[in-house]
């Protein structure tokens, strides 16, 4: 038995162009699919927006222009004044054994409704009120929501929960785009992976778990009042390099800098001003730059010939190599750097340091360190109450006077006593300048050699694209100065990508050493110590919260991506891919056997083919298996999908209900027109799939559409 | 904890009208000192000072203050170093304020020179640097 939802039937009761009750009742998955036929503006697509207000109480698939209130405007002007419509939509489902009724009920008193003129008729001026298109005059007072289950006939409230959780069990709001589509979503599924990363995140629960992180972040970044000076002054510095790893003012509030996005449709965003975040969206941008050169990369290699062929072959290569080099040789010159910033003083301040040593000996030679010692020295004589000299040292003595005068003074000159530390550090520092010069001139060279190989590297590179440009036709110049320009800006991206992965690594650094002295200042007293153990308490929460987001979000990318490999491959009519892949951004790659991308690339037909594929391993990885409601989906697909798509539809997804909603060009018209026997969608469909058509039909003149099954006669006709 | 703390080390006074620079030195792409941290461009400024034979340059006009927590031990040394042979005594490693003076003068002096150096070269960051030192090899 499938665990499968269904829905069995659905009642429409004055809801937008359904006047007064409509009932259709939807055909189980074993028994083929439910098919809405109609023309565009006649109501399909408000069939989805009903399923959708009936369990969530939204509208999503309503055109911004739409003119129709939720409530049946025949329904409207027969209520008197001052009586109350309703709106109602009631879901009957099914799953196994168990039966539900999920029910919506909107009611309002009419009052006078306002209307005005539009094209030389009169319609109702509407309110948008929480997403719900109202008449101005009709005022809500009752939205009932109910959930039932059902026994026979009589109907029951299943156990404490409330609505929204049973909701939430059958199916959550936000995946719900993922399950009531429409063709367009389809069709841009993949320009929305950040909605996707969105939704799969709250599906799994990560982005919960997220919250909690950065709640506990909070918590570990305040410190109690009251602190010494000393550990204020840390926390400060802490605090700094933390806003600057994650771009954020001391408020709070994220800092940009006047950088722009690459993305130039990107509303002219900037990019943040530093750290990690800064990080990530250079990374986003370079994978988007990735994206797009690829895409031009592929439209070279369409064009091309097969010297152009090669000669693309041989500039991949080279570029895969530059890539390299590049990151090598930033490294190399951050390198370069830190080793002169740092030893840099030491080459300054050598005649210094000789000196310093040599003034600190000559003062321990002569007794003066350290006085430390000495100190002790004196108060050992005190305390025994003898001279060196065996003389007694007497209370009021003017010899134990003197001595206690000299302890004093050493107490004073015990700080003195770092000079020793200074030598010593001195020493050191001398006897490795050599190593300093020797490690300055062997990260120049090291820097040098890496540059001349990136150089040469750029010049085979050159070389190789000069023979394309004189292979090539104008397409290719086109295209190559445009792939030209995006190898640039992904080269200063990547570049940047470097030198700020060095940074972050400097300051990580910097802040664990920080957080240790803090932690060791910490230790002295009492109160920070036990906020210190609470502090390591929260840390230690938030990595293993954070390991627990990171391992759970893979996992549940892995599985969605190997999934919908194996959907993709069942339902597809090319053989020569190799796998999908998603990243962590939710980009989406189909990789060819030969590992290219070819994403950028890819029809209507197998976009749609992919989306489906997606949706089905969604279904399967997160265990919602509510059916699939699909509106107009062939919209811009070309015949051989489409002819592929009324073949597979019925053995993918076997067990799932579904339920198409399509025009009639769509479904009756002759797939393959070129073709002498060619078949409609219905017919392709029906080798495999029995299917129960209903026709929606538009009355312009009562402006309400009805909802009747498809006769044989109707068919034939 | 290294005993060089336990001497109390006050904040580093530097000159106002550097405030600026420093900032720039610190954030923008062509300084070799971009992301590091305001100390450590004040010590090379201070030990490139010192090479270079600058006179030391008080501050005249309104003063910032650099942490002290952003210098390490090896660069309070370094300090100390420089105020001891200033001085031409050992004992001024116990006056801190003192030290501090000494070297945020020769910071002070030595800082519009490196500006000046690295915002008029055309060379990469880290050959900036190395041709500064380069003449006191």
């Amino acid at each position: 038995m499938s665990d499968e939802y269904e829905i069995t039937s659905i009642k429409l009761k004055n809801y937008r162009q359904y006047y007064d009750q409509v009932t259709v009742n939807m055909i189980e998955r074993d028994k083929g699919f439910t098919v809405f036929l109609g023309e565009n503006g006649e109501g399909k697509s408000n069939l989805l927006n009903a399923i959708n207000w009936c369990m969530y109480g939204k509208e999503p698939h309503t055109r911004k222009s739409a003119s129709l209130p939720i409530i049946n405007t025949k329904h409207l002007e027969e209520a008197p004044l001052e009586s109350t419509c309703e709106v109602m939509v009631e879901l009957m489902m099914k799953k196994n054994e168990s039966r539900y009724v999920i029910r919506r009920t909107l009611k309002a008193t009419k009052h006078g409704l306002e209307e005005r003129d539009v094209d030389g008729s009169s319609v109702y001026t509407l309110d948008d009120q929480n997403g719900l298109l109202i008449p101005k005059g009709l005022e809500v007072f009752n939205i009932k929501r109910e959930f039932d289950m059902l026994d026979g006939n009589s109907a029951y409230k299943p156990g404490n929960l409330n609505f929204d959780a049973h909701i939430m069990e059958i199916l959550p709001e936000n995946l719900s785009r993922f399950f009531i589509l429409d063709g367009e979503f389809l069709e841009n599924l993949f320009d929305k992976f950040e909605e996707i990363k969105k939704g799969v995140h709250q599906i799994a629960q990560v982005d919960l778990l997220g919250e909690v992180a950065e709640n506990i972040k909070d918590i570990v970044r305040k410190n109690p009042k009251g602190l010494s000076e000393e550990i204020e002054e840390l926390n400060k510095q802490i605090r700094n390099i933390e806003n600057h790893l994650e771009s954020r003012n001391d408020d709070g509030t994220i800092r940009y800098s006047h950088d722009l996005r690459w993305n130039e449709n990107d509303g002219g965003k900037c990019y943040v001003a530093s750290g990690e975040a800064r990080l990530k969206d250079l990374k986003t941008d370079s994978e988007n730059i990735t994206q797009e050169y690829n895409e031009t990369q592929q439209e070279i290699e369409n064009i091309g010939a097969e010297s152009m062929q090669k000669l693309s072959q041989d500039e991949k290569e080279q570029e895969s190599e530059i890539d390299y080099m590049l990151k090598t040789n930033t490294n190399q010159e951050c390198e370069r750097v830190q080793n002169l910033v740092k030893k840099g003083p030491i080459i300054f301040l050598k005649d210094a340091i000789s000196d310093a040593i040599d003034m600190i000996s000559k003062e321990e030679d002569r007794g003066g360190l350290p006085n430390k010692i000495k100190r002790i020295f004196a108060d050992d004589l005190l305390t025994v109450g003898k001279c060196l000299c065996g003389n007694d040292l007497h209370i009021n003595h003017k010899a134990r006077k003197n001595i206690e005068n000299m302890r004093d003074r050493l107490s004073n000159d015990v700080d003195v006593d770092i000079a020793l530390n200074i030598r010593f550090e001195n020493k050191n520092a001398l006897e490795n300048y050599g190593n300093v010069l020797k490690d300055i001139d062997d990260a120049r060279d090291k820097y040098e050699t890496s540059n001349e190989s990136y150089k040469n590297a750029q010049k085979r590179l050159k070389l190789i694209r000069s023979k394309m440009e004189k292979t090539g036709n104008n397409d290719h110049v086109e295209l190559l100065v445009k792939r030209d320009n995006l190898r640039k800006t992904q080269e200063n991206i990547n570049r940047e990508i470097g030198n700020l992965e060095y940074e972050i690594k400097y300051k990580k650094n910097e802040l664990r050493n920080m957080q240790h002295s803090r932690s060791k200042l910490n230790v002295r007293d009492k109160r920070t110590r036990i906020f210190q153990h609470n502090r390591k308490i929260w840390e230690d929460t938030k990595t293993t919260i954070d390991g627990m987001v990171i391992s759970l979000e893979e996992d549940l990318r892995e599985k969605i991506q190997n999934t919908m490999t194996e959907y993709f491959k069942q339902i597809m009519y090319k053989d020569d891919f190799d796998r999908i892949t998603i990243n962590e951004n939710f980009n989406l790659r189909l990789l060819k056997t030969d590992r290219w991308d070819v994403t950028g690339s890819l029809s209507a037909g197998e976009r749609l083919f992919m989306a489906l594929s997606f949706i089905a391993a969604l279904r399967k990885v997160t265990g919602y298996l509510f059916p699939l409601i699909i509106d107009t989906p062939l919209g811009r697909v070309s015949s051989t999908p489409r002819e592929l798509l009324g073949k597979k539809l019925p053995g993918f997804l076997e067990e799932s209900q579904i339920i198409l909603l399509a025009t009639d060009t769509e479904y009756m018209a002759q797939v393959n027109k070129g073709e002498k026997n060619g078949k409609t969608m219905k017919e392709l469909l029906n080798e495999n799939v029995k299917t129960t058509e209903y026709r929606i039909r538009y009355d312009t003149k009562n402006r309400t559409s009805t909802i009747k099954p498809i006769s044989t006669i109707e068919e034939h006709n | 904890m290294s005993s060089d703390l336990e001497i109390k080390f006050p904040t580093i006074p530097y000159d106002e009208n550097h405030s600026e620079e420093y900032h720039k030195l610190n954030t923008e792409d062509w300084s070799p000192f971009k992301g590091y941290d305001l100390a450590e461009i004040f010590i090379f400024a201070m030990s490139y000072a010192y090479a270079n034979k600058l006179p030391r340059k008080p501050i005249e006009g309104r003063d910032k203050k650099l942490p002290p927590r952003g210098f390490d031990t090896q660069m309070r040394h370094m300090m100390r170093t420089l105020a001891i042979h200033e001085e031409r005594n050992v004992k001024i490693v116990k006056d801190s304020n003192k030290i501090v003076k000494i070297c945020a003068e020769y910071a002070n002096a030595g800082f519009s020179e490196i500006y000046k150096k690295i915002k008029g070269s055309t060379a990469n960051r880290a050959q900036i640097l190395e041709d500064m030192i380069a003449e006191k090899c």
